[in-house]
């Protein structure tokens, strides 16, 4: 029999394998020098060593002019594995709160947002919550979807994975596969009738969450060292501020006028050379008083 | 001639279908290598951040924007579509330094690479050359993905 999972990324890739994909335009220009001292070689996954000429060096104003940020945001499960790789035991699903998200609001940007705070607590808790809880946040994240005119085959595809939920007909190890499908191929795939600002704002909702519950968890274990690798990341906030900014984004209401403050402000902390105690104590009080007013 | 025309146009009825049918396999067939690739690995840790797709024609490229964690484990999987027979993956660093390339001369690349400080990092991926060379301004596609443990 062919596994749920499977199953669910056939069905996802029929769905929205015609992708929202982008046209390359631009030639590759001259080979590339030989990597640098101290690079990593591929690991033994890729195949032997050949003679090839290198591909294509790109310079660096090549490399910003035309980057695209559709890989750029980390997953909440990433930011667990980075971590327990930092040398912090706590479990991020430990520290998800049982949060009622209000998903009545007129503000798509706010349903956006919500949505992907929602987002974030599944694939965080995918493992361990109350089946009831699991459906609760899929069910959450369907009307979010469905006030962004994400359109029925999303909806469609929610309504399965609760109901394999609720009849016990899928793992735990299956769901975890399905839930990050969710978060990081098919959400980012569907074309919003709320428009382009709405997966950058699911994914800093989720961001924030992800954000503010490792700032919890290296508070908890006092390792103020971990901050740098664990919550720098500059370019993210930028990459969110810039849709919260947007000109295309709708008129501000209170949830979105003190998400780009937060924004704001943690774009000046996470730009540090070196993150301190009161910086890792100020990133969660910012995101906090963000995620309260959802 | 009532027939004829009937059998015209299925005849050009078919092969619309037949092209359009092609053409979605063609496009297809990227997207479900790299799924298999990144479902297949998930056994042995690996997870999957994105999963995305781009038209390329021969000799063009696309570059994606990257956080990478310190102390995670990335491996970025690629895969043209049938008509390239080769396709290369290139990650750099903030500053536009190479970091690390595939070593295959094919349409799947892998490249897997261990940062030691978080930051951003650039991938560039390249549809290096087409099987049937020549065939200028012919759209590919390319799936990317990018996971870790």
């Amino acid at each position: 029999m062919m596994p749920n999972w499977t199953r669910t990324s056939i069905f996802a890739a029929a769905l929205f394998g015609v992708c929202a994909c982008d046209s390359g335009t631009q030639p590759a220009p001259e080979p590339a020098p030989t990597p640098p001292e101290g690079a990593e070689s591929p690991g033994p996954e890729a195949k032997a060593p050949a003679a090839k000429a290198p591909p294509a060096q790109l310079d660096l104003s090549t490399l910003k002019g035309e980057a695209k940020n559709i890989a750029l945001t980390p997953s909440p499960a990433e930011m667990q594995k980075a971590l327990a790789n930092a040398g912090i035991a706590a479990a991020l699903s430990d520290l998800v709160q049982k949060r009622k998200v209000n998903m009545d609001t007129p503000n798509l940007d706010r349903a956006a947002v919500r949505t992907g705070v929602l987002v974030a607590d599944v694939v965080l808790t995918v493992k361990v919550a109350p089946k009831e809880d699991l459906v609760g946040r899929l069910k959450g994240i369907k009307k979010g979807m469905t006030q962004l005119g994400a359109g029925s085959d999303i909806s469609a595809t929610l309504d399965d994975l609760v109901n394999r939920i609720q009849n016990d007909a899928v793992s735990r190890e299956v769901l975890v596969r399905d839930m990050d499908e969710l978060s990081g191929v098919i959400i980012p795939e569907i074309k919003y009738e709320a428009g382009d600002q709405s997966v950058p704002l699911i994914q800093a909702g989720s961001w924030l969450e992800g954000a503010n519950l490792v700032s919890t968890a290296i508070i908890n274990a006092g390792k103020y060292e971990a901050a740098n690798r664990l919550l720098r990341q500059p370019e993210v906030v930028d990459y969110f501020l810039g849709y919260v900014k947007s000109e295309d984004a709708k008129a501000p209401d209170e949830v979105i006028a003190k998400l780009e403050d937060t924004l704001t402000k943690l774009k000046e902390i996470t730009s540090k050379e070196a993150l301190t105690e009161e910086d890792v104590k100020n990133i969660h009080s910012q995101t906090d008083a963000v995620l309260a007013l959802l | 001639m009532r027939t004829m025309s009937k059998a015209l146009f299925g005849l050009v009825a078919g092969l619309t279908l037949a092209a359009g049918t092609a053409a979605w396999a063609d496009q297809d067939d990227a997207d479900t290598c790299v799924r298999s690739k990144v479902w297949e690995a998930y056994p042995e840790g690996w997870a999957v951040r994105t999963i995305t797709k781009t038209e390329l024609a021969e000799a063009e490229h696309r570059i994606y924007l990257l956080t990478l964690y310190a102390g995670n484990e990335y491996r970025f999987l690629g895969c043209g579509n049938k008509s390239l027979s080769n396709v290369d993956l290139v990650l750099y660093d903030a500053d536009g330094r190479l970091v690390v390339q595939d070593q295959t001369e094919d349409r799947q690349p892998e490249v897997t690479y261990r940062p030691t400080t978080t930051d951003t990092f650039y991938l560039a991926v390249h549809a290096a050359q087409l099987v049937q060379p020549g065939r200028e301004g012919k759209k590919n596609s390319v799936a990317t993905a990018v996971t870790y443990r």
